[in-house]
């Protein structure tokens, strides 16, 4: 016979599964575009406004179990880190709509040289896969798909210090160079929290506090 | 404060007639915490709690073999003075139970068996019990009125003063507060908290929230055996033994 | 129920045309003068006697039979027997009486033997009213008392057994309503149709209502009109014992809220 947590848990855990779909979406769209040079904009934007107005219910959910059922042990791990996983998925939304407005305001990375546009290229793939890794390993609690994650982030932390490398190099700023700057950033900042994702993955299913990064 | 262990069981095992209860059984309770023993119907909660003030000897068909140290004594061996054992680890039952007197003949009734205070000691004694029972202000001017007078959760509070009137240094607690309403047991629930500076207070409990709220550490008994034991709040976020875990997250119990 | 109040009211019609034969005079006067005082006096040594016997054997062995008896084949023997001693009829408890106190024991016709004789009598509805007056007390009193270290005695005297106090009391005043009227078994035991005085010692004789009221109709061939006054004091004698029992029982049961 099912608990009567159960019910809750299970509408929170579909409640954010279906927030992690669409933001998996929000980000793929806004950095195909960046890296394909196609332009989405509005989907982009409504996409993220969607995903801010998510995030409340699933936190009211999260604390209208912890008030009725007093949930202990795996089930309480389970509420505190999806309320985190939320967030997390908020700001995969925030950071693509960043990508996207400022990639509409000053320009792709058409007019960057080769190997920037390399660089980015491989940058913004390995983090749309963080992202997709992140909400797999969500769906099955895999704790174990969660600590690829930490190998995963090594590698984008590495690209980027790259970018950098080679921005130092170059010498005349040109739009590219700040727009792919700042989309850098964004994209590294989409892959710590996949990370972050990855932690509370860990911390669910095992109870271990660890750290991905 | 200190951490030093106060109840000790070593390979203890009890048998009501064939009837196999607890099984080789180890387990350390620290001084002046509080610690909840928890787990299913038929564990045999009780019976290891009625084991440390061998309250099991009243029951004829129990036998019990092992060893169970209070302090640095084992107080199954031969010399034990029993009664004086009943003093030292005193005992608040499911149900409330008040004597047949007043209140002030209820509380005084440990005192004068033991023969440790009268007269005027003995008004001090009930007066400073009730007070640490956290019912003096509500009976202080009716001392003779029949202990059947008070309601459920104050007369359980005056089981508490008696048992704390003898001085002892331990507190065993049986279920205290299943018989009460919510206010009632949130009362004692804080008492035992307060309790804890001065005395080392173990309870028994079926409600996991009580377990979670009042205790500092936590047994889980299963079959006889202890499953797990440690620090509440290690066990109520991350237990290692599975049966821990279905128990209190409520898959069987 | 109706039919025994009808009986008793009819009982109590038919002694009352008795009354005239009685005053307070004849109640007071020796019976070397044809007053009753010795009777009266001699039916209440004998019942207070008895109970002074019967009363504490009885508690005693209510005490031991609920919490310390073994449980096993021995005390439902001692169970059976109280049960059997119950319905012995009187008479033979009176000639059981008569064989080992009177004559084996040497102490002839006496208030002794008639106490002990009536003892017996009394001796089963003390301990059976005893017993229920013990259990009914809940056990948690005396497991209160364990638990505060007192010792089995202790823990039984102080709170069980002061709890079933009016219970026990009630089972003997019971007991002695029993026997205020009983005849049979006093007859070889311990009356005389006359004696000289009050009797001064336990050894003595002693005159009593009902044995009075027995031999004036067998023996002296008077009409049973005659004695009715004396019966209606007896009768008086055992209802209002009985009353007292019935009053006790209600005014205790106020007293102890753990019953209800």
């Amino acid at each position: 016979m099912k608990r009567l947590i159960d019910a809750g848990l299970e509408q929170l855990a579909s409640m954010l599964f279906r927030m992690g779909e669409i933001a998996q979406t929000t980000v793929s769209i806004s950095v195909m575009n960046y890296v394909e040079g196609t332009h989405n904009p509005k989907q982009v934007e409504e996409l993220s406004d969607t995903l801010s107005s998510m995030a409340e219910p699933i936190e009211d959910m999260a604390f209208e179990i912890i008030a009725r059922f007093q949930p202990v042990a795996s089930d309480l791990r389970i509420v505190k880190s999806y309320m985190k996983i939320c967030y997390d998925f908020r700001r995969y939304g925030r950071y693509a709509l960043d990508i996207s407005q400022i990639y509409e305001r000053i320009g792709g990375m058409g007019e960057c040289g080769l190997s920037f546009r390399k660089l980015l290229k491989k940058m913004g793939s390995e983090t749309l896969n963080m992202v997709g890794t992140s909400i797999e390993a969500l769906k099955n609690h895999n704790a174990e798909l969660a600590k690829t994650l930490s190998e995963m982030e090594k590698y984008v932390d590495q690209l980027y210090y790259d970018y950098l490398d080679e921005l130092i190099k170059t010498n005349a700023p040109s739009g590219c160079t700040i727009s792919s700057l700042l989309v850098v950033r964004y994209l590294e900042r989409i892959a710590d929290h996949a990370t972050y994702i990855g932690e509370s993955i860990v911390y669910l299913a095992t109870g271990e506090k660890t750290t991905l990064r | 404060m200190s951490y030093d262990t106060k109840i000790c069981a070593k390979k203890l095992n009890i048998w009501f007639g064939d009837k196999h209860v607890i099984r080789d059984l180890d387990l350390e309770i620290k001084a002046n915490t509080v610690t909840a023993i928890m787990g299913p119907s038929g564990c045999g909660k009780s019976t290891l709690l009625r084991s440390f003030n061998r309250m099991n000897d009243v029951i004829k068909s129990s036998r019990t073999t092992g060893e169970v140290f209070i302090g640095d004594k084992n107080v199954y061996s031969n010399g034990t003075n029993v009664y004086d054992l009943r003093r030292q680890v005193g005992m608040v039952f499911q149900k409330p139970n008040p004597l047949p007197k007043s209140i002030y003949e209820n509380i005084a009734f440990g005192p004068k068996i033991h023969k440790t205070a009268s007269g005027k000691t003995l008004d001090k004694i009930v007066e400073k019990s009730l007070k640490a029972a956290a019912l003096w202000d509500e009976v202080h001017d009716r001392l003779n009125d029949s202990a059947f007078d008070l309601s459920g959760g104050q007369q359980q509070r005056l089981c508490i003063a008696r048992a704390l009137a003898v001085d002892p240094e331990v507190i065993l607690m049986d279920e205290p507060c299943s018989a009460l309403d919510p206010a009632a047991t949130a009362k004692i629930e804080q008492l035992i908290r307060v309790l804890s500076t001065d005395y080392t207070v173990v309870i028994v409990t079926h409600n996991m929230q009580q377990a979670s709220r009042v205790s500092d550490y936590t047994i889980f008994l299963y079959l006889g055996k202890v499953i797990e034991e440690g620090n509440t709040k290690v066990i109520f976020e991350n237990p290692q033994h599975e049966l821990t875990e279905q128990y209190i997250t409520g898959e069987f119990g | 129920m109706i039919i025994c109040l009808l009986a008793f009211f009819w009982i109590a019609a038919t002694l009352f045309t008795g009354v005239g034969t009685l005053n307070l005079d004849l109640i007071t006067t020796s019976a070397l003068k044809g007053g009753l005082f010795e009777m009266i006096v001699g039916t209440i040594y004998l019942f207070l006697g008895a109970a002074a016997i019967a009363g504490p054997i009885g508690v005693f062995a209510a005490i031991y039979l609920v919490e310390y008896a073994p449980g096993g084949k021995v005390t439902r023997i001692i169970d059976q027997a109280i049960n059997n001693l119950a319905g012995v009829p009187s008479i033979i408890i009176g000639l059981f009486g008569y064989t080992l106190f009177s004559r084996q024991l040497g102490f002839n016709i006496s208030l002794l033997s008639g106490w002990l004789t009536l003892s017996l009598m009394i001796l089963p509805i003390v301990i059976r009213g005893s017993e229920e007056a013990i259990r009914i007390v809940p056990a948690s009193f005396k497991q209160a008392a364990l638990a505060l270290g007192a010792t089995k005695w202790k823990a039984v005297s102080l709170t069980t057994l002061i709890a079933a106090a009016p219970g026990i009391v009630t089972s003997l005043i019971l007991g002695i309503a029993r026997v205020a009227g009983e005849t049979a078994a006093i007859l070889f035991t311990s009356c005389v149709l006359i004696t000289r005085g009050l009797p001064s010692s336990p050894l003595e004789p002693v005159m009593s209502l009902s044995f009075n009221m027995y031999v004036k109709i067998v023996a002296q061939g008077e009409a049973p009109e005659q004695v009715f006054g004396i019966a209606l004091i007896l009768f008086f004698i055992v209802v209002a014992f009985s009353l007292v029992a019935i009053i006790l029982r209600i005014y205790y049961r106020r007293k102890q809220p753990w019953l209800h």
